[in-house]
């Protein structure tokens, strides 16, 4: 029974890695796919979908097609690198914390739940309102929402693999902290984390979409799917395929994410393995 | 003393549990004022129930736990209080066996990396690492063909084999075994314990073995402790202690123990109650609530593990004058 | 005395994504009012799933397969689930291993125990009766203080204690049959000694046949008048306890035995049975126990291994033949 049996057997989780693959594709190969330049003004304003414009054009005149293919970059971009930047400060600040314990954990912790007491939104418009709107600051922004997250992902692991007896026969063995924490504690933590900085993922990808919304993140004229989504909010009853393509893509982006997520919380699960 | 290898003096184990901001913290007691010793190339069987503390004081000699207070030197070395350099150089030296080989084998490590990860942790570089452990696993009645598997391809016998040749990687000066065969079956128990025997004779180890087993510590062990509550109760060579026991609790312990023949059908005279809450012990003796002959003495003034003759220590007001 | 459960050739099967799992593969015994019965085995031997069988609580991915299990007369196993809920709990009641999470934690103990009478309680039940009938029942298995303890919660009630009250959960209804599926495997020795007591009592008291599941011998010795060894989903060996204890005739019941380190006597060294159980989806040949037997000859591969019966002994082995 290899992990390739239980790939197959978990339905949801292969419609969400195909999903996640088209995008990718899109996001890699924009160059080649997209009909044609996403931000040139080439063409009539609000042209209904047609032959030579599958989804229509916006009220510039740009093909919507081609701005959603080229939206899928700055999507797929801002989730992983933000994502990857809150691994990087949780990952170690929730190894800590769950490690050590007492004081430092106590102080930690506060932080963790003083920073998880906004919703992830929020702050980030805060964040992005401080710094200024542009696509770093909202990455910025995001991986500063998303640590919290992860580094309490992170603690709530710790607590449980450290008290493992082959932890504390490394401790026996008069290993250091960062020995221990590096070689056993972490890797053994793992699983759990792979699952949430997936749904994450997806998260992000909704955040960003916010931002972009409100003007917070990539300018225009980057095509961005949450800013293709603001600009057809206005032309809802004339040009309703403007809202209708970059809304769809959201909605399967996060999909995507979170199929994977629950598939992977399923074939990571030891108890439904042994079946 | 020279062929002293370990030496506990006094020691105790507190945990501290609950208190805050409003409240005082309580302590479980769960060891309280105990002394032994091991020399070497014995081994010591401690024995006892669940909560009588034999884990902690195990658990204080690896530097698991902190003690509270006491004593506790290996090779004439107080190793509580030891610099960062010095641990590196003597925790190798004690090693631990557990009693879960599910849990004691790091799932994501291959046997190779763990069964030399002593020496690696004791900094010692100039071996090769792969020869010295399949001869660690040759000595456990594993082979070379096991190496590179992980802990999950094992069976619960073979793995506490594996934990086994970790713990004599560093030619240990103690090995303290925790409960390792309880979580086993019947049949890969007694595999085993012949296996520590045989290498305890071919090595000359010296070891601590806990256990709530008393069949098992008389088969391993040269001398026995019966802990109670946090205290040692009754001390001394093996036979003298399962065949003759002075001290109540250890009698009702062997008595207690379902003899697998039914000519020999317990008599039905058992303890009633239960073993004490550890963090409020009873007064004087802590098994008087229990015990078939307690005086009025035992419930105030607590006895002292005396010597009866040179090998032998009990602490019960019986004996005590 | 009359027979109260017949199991005849009874197969449960476990159908997993890597295999079929014969956890019981062919098992026969019987139990005769009034008896106490011991099955005996390692784990995965297929004695729990034997008990769940007849209780017909086989969980998912397993099936009763093949078989016939009578109780009073009657085939459980073509009984609708609405006669079998009638059966369970009042007729065949069951005592679990862990008495930690047999109770619910959100319920008190008296309403716990009260509701296993009411389940089975005809017409309209009367609190206040059975509010009698919790009180006398926990009174019966050695509650200390039960008017007031009724109202307490599982975790004031330490490990003995609660299951105390499962034991008296599984007479209230004076059940024909209680199965104590290793009753005593998480408590101490002290308290294993009081739970064995109880039961010997109880059976006497009510008069019900037990059948004791478990992995140690002393106990099937302490309790049981027959008993039934288990390896690899097969009855090996099944008999009256003095003879069995007296004189196995099945290599695995000898060596199960030898292998037991005992508290009454010094042995030089253990026997222990080389290798390790089956695996449960491809088990070997014949008889299931021959690469493990030191007397294991080529025709131990056969598969239909010589019974050896002589009046109510039976032995499932090619020594006899």
């Amino acid at each position: 029974m290899g992990i390739l049996d239980l790939v197959m057997e978990s339905k949801l989780f292969l419609i969400g890695m195909i999903l996640l693959s088209m995008i990718t594709v899109m996001a890699v190969f924009a160059d080649f796919i997209a009909p044609y330049d996403p931000i040139a003004q080439d063409f009539s304003p609000k042209l209904p979908p047609s032959p030579e414009h599958p989804l229509g054009t916006d009220e510039l005149g740009r093909d919507v097609f081609s701005r959603l293919i080229y939206g899928s970059r700055i999507t797929l971009y801002v989730a992983f690198v933000s994502v990857s930047i809150a691994c990087l400060i949780g990952i170690p600040i929730g190894l800590v914390a769950g490690y050590y314990g007492g004081a430092v954990d106590k102080i930690l912790n506060f932080a963790i739940d003083l920073m998880l007491s906004f919703p992830a939104i929020i702050l980030t418009i805060l964040i992005t309102g401080m710094l200024g709107p542009s696509l770093t600051n909202a990455m910025i922004a995001i991986s500063i929402a998303f640590a919290p997250r992860i580094a309490r992902i992170v603690r709530g692991q710790v607590l449980s693999v450290k008290e493992e007896d082959y932890v504390v026969a490394v401790k026996a063995m008069g290993a250091s902290g960062a020995y221990t924490m590096a070689r056993h504690v972490l890797p053994n933590s793992i699983a759990p984390l792979l699952v949430q900085v997936t749904l994450s993922l997806g998260t992000a990808v909704l955040v960003e979409s916010a931002l972009a919304f409100l003007g917070l993140s990539a300018q225009p004229p980057t095509p961005s799917w949450g800013d293709m989504l603001n600009r057809g909010r206005r032309y809802i009853y004339t040009a309703p395929w403007m809202i209708t393509a970059p809304g769809i893509m959201i909605t399967l982006a996060v999909l995507a994410f979170n199929l994977i997520g629950d598939g992977l919380r399923d074939l990571l699960d030891p108890r439904l393995r042994r079946l | 003393m020279e062929n002293k290898v370990v030496e506990v003096e006094d020691l105790k184990v507190y945990y501290e549990r609950g208190g805050g901001l409003l409240s005082k913290p309580m302590y479980i007691k769960a060891v309280d004022g105990v002394s032994f010793s091991i020399s070497r190339g014995e081994v010591l069987g401690l024995v006892g129930e669940s909560g009588s503390g034999k884990t902690s004081v195990g658990k204080a000699i690896a530097g698991i736990v902190r003690p509270t207070s006491g004593k506790i030197s290996v090779l004439g070395r107080d190793i509580i209080n030891l610099s960062r350099g010095e641990a590196r150089r003597l925790r190798p030296k004690i090693q631990m066996i557990f009693q879960n080989p599910f849990s004691s084998l790091d799932p994501r490590m291959r046997v190779r990396d763990i069964i030399v990860e002593p020496l690696k942790i004791a900094g010692i570089k100039d071996i090769d690492f792969r020869v010295k452990a399949a001869e660690l696993l040759e000595m456990v009645g594993l082979s070379e063909e096991h190496l590179d598997r992980f802990p999950h391809q094992f069976s619960g016998g073979q793995r506490q084999r594996i934990a086994i040749a970790r713990a004599l990687s560093t030619n240990p000066e103690l090995i303290i075994a925790d409960e390792p065969t309880s979580a086993l079956d019947v049949s890969i128990q007694a595999q085993i314990l012949n296996l520590l025997k045989e290498l305890r004779d071919k090595l000359d180890l010296t070891m601590l073995f806990i256990s709530h087993d008393i069949g098992v510590i008389r088969y391993i062990a040269d001398r026995v402790a019966v802990m109670y509550a946090g205290k040692i109760v009754e001390l001394g060579n093996k036979r003298d202690v399962i065949d003759e026991p002075l001290h109540p609790y250890t009698e009702s312990l062997l008595e207690a123990v379902p003899v697998p023949h039914p000519s020999k059908r317990r008599k039905e005279t058992i303890i009633p109650g239960e073993p004490p809450d550890p963090i409020n012990p009873p007064s004087g003796c802590r098994f008087h609530p229990r015990c078939p002959h307690a005086l009025d003495i035992c419930r105030t003034v607590e006895p002292k593990l005396i010597y009866m003759d040179n090998s032998r220590m009990v602490a019960c007001h019986l004996y005590q004058d | 005395m009359s027979r109260l459960l017949e199991v005849r050739d009874l197969k449960t099967y476990f159908f997993l994504r890597k295999g079929v799992v014969k956890a019981v593969d062919g098992v026969s015994f019987d139990l005769d009012k009034g008896e106490a019965l011991g099955i005996v085995g390692e784990s995965g031997s297929g004695k729990t799933v034997t008990a769940l069988s007849i209780m017909r609580l086989v969980p998912y991915p397993g099936r009763i397969v093949d078989g016939e299990i009578k109780f009073k007369g009657r085939d459980l196993l073509s009984l609708s689930e609405d006669e079998m809920r009638k059966i369970r709990g009042k007729e065949i009641s069951m005592i679990f291993q862990d008495p930690h999470n047999s109770l619910n934690p959100v319920y008190n103990v008296g309403w716990q125990v009260g509701e296993a009478i009411e389940l089975h309680t005809e017409g309209k039940p009367i609190w206040s009766r059975i509010l009698d009938k919790v009180i006398s029942i926990l009174r019966g298995v050695g509650i200390p203080k039960v008017e007031e303890r009724i109202y307490d919660y599982p975790h004031q009630f330490s490990g003995g204690q609660k299951q105390r009250i499962m034991i008296g959960m599984s007479v209230s209804n004076n059940p024909d049959l209680i199965i104590a599926d290793e009753p005593t495997t998480a408590l101490d020795v002290t308290i294993q000694a009081q739970i064995i007591d109880l039961l010997k009592e109880l059976r006497h008291r009510y008069g019900s046949s037990i059948m004791l599941i478990t992995h140690n011998m002393g106990l099937v010795a302490e309790l049981c008048d027959r008993i039934a060894v288990m390896y690899s989903g097969k009855v090996v060996e099944y008999g009256d306890i003095n003879r069995i204890f007296e004189e196995p005739l099945h290599p695995y019941t000898q060596l199960l035995l030898e292998c037991i380190p005992r508290t009454d006597r010094d042995v030089d060294r253990l026997m222990s049975i080389p290798g390790e159980p089956p695996d449960p989806i491809s088990p070997p040949r014949g008889c299931r126990f021959h690469p493990r037997c030191p007397y294991a000859k080529d025709w131990c591969r056969r598969d239909d291994i010589y019974v050896y019966r002589d009046n109510d002994h039976m032995v499932s082995c090619e020594l006899y033949r």
